[in-house]
């Protein structure tokens, strides 16, 4: 995973991309215990100038670095990565207010609890649930700030629904 | 007397701890896990899901022969 951290902050460095965050599973085991994954998801705010291949300067700069593609990620390490480009307003915010991690070492953009537990909302499949319960769980985030910041990103049905179904039981 | 609430609060404190872990550390252990489930899974399934590239591979050489 340092190789990960460091391929990253290079990529912000050089300008291929404007700012990253991981987030998904490697981020959830921020706040939580460990858990199983594949992957590696990086959340990334592209350069305004990028063509209709909006992920091509990302394989471009990995393929110069020795990382080669393997299926829909690249394989940096032993870790294959997902490049993601942002996709919502919410999602642009959870990079631009994503915290400094540390792995290894190495400092490295990962996505708040907060911002991790409103994505799962807002793809609301049994997975992302049982990481929004993971996460209250853990104590890394505490159901009136998520409830706000579901509102905020027009969020309110999915939030009643998720606490009627998993928290007022 | 087999004593379940016992087992489960023994199983929460076992939970917490490990979230007490350093990021790198849990990090390390979803590696060892994803090993071991690649491991476990080689037939289909697991390594499908690590890449679908793999899948398209396999399709492809089958059509070739």
């Amino acid at each position: 995973m340092k190789e990960v951290a460091k391929l990253l902050e290079d990529l912000k460095a050089s300008g291929v991309i404007r700012d990253y965050a991981l987030f998904g599973a490697v981020a959830q085991m921020r706040y939580t215990e460990p858990v199983a994954t594949l992957d590696a998801d990086v959340l990334v705010l592209l350069s305004k100038d990028t063509g209709l291949d909006i992920l091509a300067p990302i394989y471009d700069f990995c393929r110069k670095r020795g990382h080669v593609a393997e299926g829909e990620a690249i394989l940096v390490g032993n870790w294959p990565v997902k490049f993601i480009p942002t996709f919502s307003p919410l999602t642009e915010e959870a990079v631009r207010e994503a915290e400094t991690g540390e792995i290894e070492g190495l400092p490295v953009r990962v996505i708040s609890a907060g911002h991790l537990a409103v994505i799962a909302l807002s793809v609301g499949r049994p997975k992302d649930h049982l990481r929004i319960l993971a996460l209250i769980e853990a104590g890394a985030v505490h159901e009136e700030g998520l409830k706000k910041l579901a509102a905020r990103h027009k969020l309110t049905a999915q939030w009643a629904v998720f606490q009627r179904r998993f928290i007022d039981v | 007397m087999f004593d379940v609430k016992t087992m489960l609060e023994r199983q929460a404190r076992w939970q917490h701890s490990r979230a007490k872990l350093s990021w790198t550390e849990k990090l390390r252990m979803a590696e060892i896990l994803r090993e071991s489930a690649l491991a476990m899974g080689s037939s289909r399934g697991i390594s499908d899901l690590r890449t679908g590239q793999e899948t398209a591979n396999r399709r492809e050489d089958a059509e070739l022969k």
